[in-house]
């Protein structure tokens, strides 16, 4: 085919194509909606969620996650452009998750050694893991769908960007229910939660975004 | 942006053309994806001496694909140029590692020296066609009346049976499938 052949069909392709950054963030935005419908309707939201909202280590619970997720979910959108090099905000993602990490290591130290197992493993550690994931499911392969139309130069990072976003906001939506506020307990299971969700990003960006 | 037909090819305002372009001035996307061709066998040339120049006119290729599949991740806002270089320079990459031989590809050296000389003739490749044939059979036949035969839609539509706004989604898809099938198999 010659290229001038290949230029006069793709001229006559006349399917307009669609803004990808706005999709990106409707489609994540709408299947989270969803799946916080659904599953706070099974689970339930805790009774004393203003008090929590502001406890100034409960509230941790959704500082934390949201301080992941929305600059990675920024930094996911930049990364459908070809043109992007480097993402200012995105640090602030990894910052946050060294602040947890930090504050996880110093209450490991600070707890008598045979506290310290029952308290990491808390009550709920497997519907936590459990309910982070299922939230995250559809949010991710919608905005992953959305994203094939991208254009990224980095399509493993833009995967795990997207992951770490919706991630980290299935467990803002998952704690309006869960009641276990033992910082060992949410650390751990939050962060690997929404650690989990990432690297499924990462590997579905790896082989979809590609282009 | 009438009065900047007359400009000269370097100078002419891809990025006013573009924004027509998306707003359905199907004349006026094929002019400006006429323009870009030269430039763009320009930028690929330069960057991978040694290669033949069918292989140069493949990532050429892949490149207006991409830059027609793509062109949702442009920001109208933005000028267009960049965005057309940052395209070529991934698809660029992605031929030279697909032969097994890493590049580096600096974004800084994409400038406009590097088109080529006007007139350079397009080149025949049959392994395009080869592509085509490994689509499914509809796909290929409408992309075979459409490029190589260069009927118009509306013949192709009546020859495959298709109702124009079959034909126009059909072409889109096609399309699509053969921006993946180049991408897998490689050239």
């Amino acid at each position: 085919m010659k290229t001038d052949q290949l230029i006069a069909i793709l001229a006559g392709d006349t399917v307009m194509p669609h803004r990808v950054v706005p999709r990106v963030f409707g489609f994540t935005a709408a299947g989270l909606a969803l799946t916080a419908m659904i599953a706070l309707t099974i689970l339930g939201v805790r009774g004393d969620l203003m008090q929590a909202m502001s406890g100034p280590v409960t509230m941790m619970k959704w500082l934390l996650p949201l301080g992941v997720a929305l600059p990675a979910l920024a930094a996911a959108a930049k990364l459908t452009s070809p043109q992007t090099r480097r993402i200012p905000a995105l640090w602030i993602a990894p910052a946050v998750g060294v602040v947890a990490v930090a504050w996880l290591l110093q209450i490991v130290v600070a707890t008598p050694a045979p506290e310290l197992l029952p308290a990491v493993l808390g009550s709920s550690r497997q519907a936590c893991l459990i309910s982070i994931i299922s939230i995250s499911i559809v949010p991710l392969a919608l905005a992953i769908r959305v994203m094939r139309d991208g254009a990224s130069p980095a399509p493993m990072h833009c995967g795990a960007c997207i992951g770490l976003a919706v991630g980290g906001l299935s467990t803002a939506i998952y704690t309006l229910h869960c009641t276990e506020d033992a910082p060992l307990f949410f650390l751990t299971w939050y962060g690997l939660g929404i650690l989990i969700v990432a690297g499924i990003g990462a590997l579905a960006g790896r082989y979809l975004l590609r282009w | 942006m009438q009065e900047r037909k007359g400009a000269s090819k370097a100078q002419s305002d891809w990025s006013e053309m573009m924004r027509s372009a998306l707003r359905g001035d199907a004349e006026t996307y094929q002019r400006l994806l006429t323009e870009m061709a030269p430039v763009l066998r320009g930028i690929v040339r330069a960057r991978a001496s040694g290669m033949d120049l069918d292989w140069c006119e493949d990532v050429v290729q892949d490149s207006l694909m991409a830059i027609h599949l793509k062109r949702g991740t442009w920001d109208p806002t933005q000028p267009l140029r960049p965005w057309v270089y940052a395209i070529a320079r991934h698809k660029l990459v992605d031929a030279f590692r697909r032969k097994g031989r890493a590049v580096h590809v600096p974004v800084d050296e994409f400038i406009d020296q590097f088109e080529a000389e006007p007139g350079a003739d397009p080149l025949e490749n049959r392994d395009a066609e080869i592509l085509i044939d490994r689509l499914p059979e509809r796909d290929a036949a409408l992309l075979r009346c459409l490029a190589l035969e260069e009927r118009g839609n509306e013949e192709c539509g009546r020859r495959l049976g298709l109702a124009p706004g079959a034909l126009r989604v059909a072409l889109h898809r096609a399309l699509k499938r053969l921006a993946v099938i180049r991408k897998e198999e490689g050239l």
